[in-house]
């Protein structure tokens, strides 16, 4: 398929190892700059496992290892090189998870942490980046009076739009998102998918997805994958009428043994 | 209705993929009936036999309603996608034209009508090119029959059969047309059944068109190949 888009990150040859289980093979992608890109596949395919390569999450657990490379643009790093600082990339490259997870720390302090990481110390520049990560987060309305309450005491929706601040406040190029609202309610989820939309306009989004609606709502471009391997990469509208492999015609209409 | 081995983990979808299937399917029968009765009354004059077809068009509606409801539900409730997706738009699409068919009946029966009132104010008139007229009905009764037989049984060479098939539907209604312009010409007093037969000839070649839409259809569900309007695509 001709499929023409400027790529924020390249797969190539990407081959992951848990131990001795071999969770990716051989996976090329291209990920398309400023939109959204939906992973998408059943459980234990290696979906998240691919996601997790991107901000070197892996890393944090003995006996995984990378073959391959991700490629970062504009000036093409290889963000598996083990040169490349972890912990750099994941300024470059944020990560919103399945379940919100605040640190038990003020509203403030969570949003200011990955600021304060880079050695930020100005409290002007801090409260002014923080406003204005909360403001894109669509959650600075509602907690601007109380920005020294415990994130904790937050709705689950507005913790994760939280994450989401807390992520952007570091002013990622690329967002990565793995199930960010399985554990939400209808209107929450719809707030987060309006903040994914807006904010493809700046960055480049993957996310993981088991919702099929979802994927279908949020992303330009869909990849399916199956047993570590990527079975299916194509504009998402394309996929999810007339997909090309059987596979993900069996997968997306719910024929999956 | 599935091209795929094996049905949905969730089987009341298949289920209700099948009620959808069904009632298209009886809708399509209902509606050749509805269509071989209608010719019958046109040919033979009989009154009543045109006043069920009439009547029976309520029938042909009521699968419409119950067709369009059942869409509305797998829509809403299943959100299908794939082939389940092109197989219920094809559906839903089909349903419309075989409403539409059944409203050509139901005006051919109506025009056996009042051909018959014609008849008996002109004296005994015959109806002209009847025919020629029957034998065009039973090019578009087969074309239609030939889009149902591929939807059911998703036949895309049978589909092809109904599209190459519906131009002979067309080719006739053309050639009818300049025979019945001339004779309209030569004999003004055949004027008034003339003017009804056109009506019946443009309704058997709009059935001919709307076999050819289910057929067009056919390709969609099996292939997710789009075959209608290619001026319009290569324009696109």
């Amino acid at each position: 398929m001709d499929l023409t888009f400027d790529a924020k990150a390249e797969v190539r040859g990407l081959d992951f190892h848990y131990a001795d289980v071999h969770a990716l093979k051989h996976i090329e992608l291209r990920v398309a700059a400023r939109e959204v890109t939906a992973l998408i596949g059943p459980s234990g395919c290696g979906k998240t496992t691919l996601l997790r390569c991107f901000n070197r999450m892996h890393d944090l657990y003995p006996g995984s290892r990378y073959q391959g490379e991700i490629r970062l643009q504009p000036d093409g790093i290889n963000l598996l090189d083990s040169a490349v600082d972890p912990i750099e990339a994941r300024l470059r490259i944020g990560m919103v998870f399945q379940k919100p997870n605040p640190f038990p720390k003020t509203i403030f302090d969570n949003v200011a942490f990955g600021l304060r990481v880079q050695g930020e110390k100005r409290g002007v520049v801090l409260s002014e980046r923080v406003e204005r990560a909360l403001r894109e987060a669509a959650l600075w309305n509602e907690v601007k009076d109380r920005l020294d309450l415990s994130a904790l005491a937050l709705s689950g929706g507005q913790q994760q739009r939280l994450c989401i601040a807390r992520t952007l406040a570091t002013e990622p190029e690329m967002l990565l998102f793995d199930e960010p609202t399985s554990a939400l309610d209808p209107a929450a989820t719809a707030s987060i998918e309006e903040l994914i939309m807006d904010l493809k306009q700046r960055m480049t989004v993957l996310i993981v997805t088991h919702n099929m609606q979802q994927a279908g709502r949020v992303s330009k471009y869909t990849a399916f994958l199956h047993a570590g391997e990527l079975i299916e990469f194509g504009e998402t509208e394309q996929m999810f009428t007339r997909p090309q492999k059987k596979q993900t015609e069996n997968y997306i209409t719910g024929r999956f043994g | 209705m599935s091209l795929l081995p094996g049905g949905h983990t969730l089987k009341r979808f298949d289920e209700q993929l099948g009620v959808l299937r069904d009632l298209v399917i009886q809708m399509g029968g209902v509606v050749e009936d509805q269509l071989g009765k209608a010719m019958r009354a046109l040919a033979s004059g009989d009154s009543r036999l045109a006043d069920s077809v009439i009547s029976g068009d309520r029938q042909v509606d009521r699968f419409e309603l119950r067709a369009d409801g059942e869409i509305a539900q797998l829509l809403a409730l299943r959100t299908p996608l794939g082939i389940d997706l092109r197989t219920v738009l094809g559906l839903s699409k089909t349903v419309n034209d075989l409403e539409r068919v059944g409203d050509e009946t139901k005006k051919i029966a109506r025009i056996a009508l009042k051909l018959q009132r014609l008849e008996d104010e002109l004296g005994g008139q015959a109806v002209p090119l009847m025919d020629d007229i029957e034998r065009m009905a039973r090019v578009a009764g087969e074309v239609l029959r030939g889009a149902m037989d591929a939807l059911a049984r998703l036949d895309l060479p049978q589909a092809q059969w109904v599209l190459e098939h519906d131009q002979a539907v067309d080719r006739e209604y053309k050639a009818l047309l300049a025979r019945l312009t001339r004779l309209m010409m030569q004999t003004p007093e055949q004027v008034p059944m003339a003017v009804q037969v056109i009506f019946v000839l443009k309704g058997l070649e709009r059935i001919g068109d709307h076999a050819k839409n289910i057929a067009e259809y056919v390709f969609y569900v099996v292939e997710g190949r789009d075959v209608r309007h290619p001026k319009a695509q290569a324009s696109t």
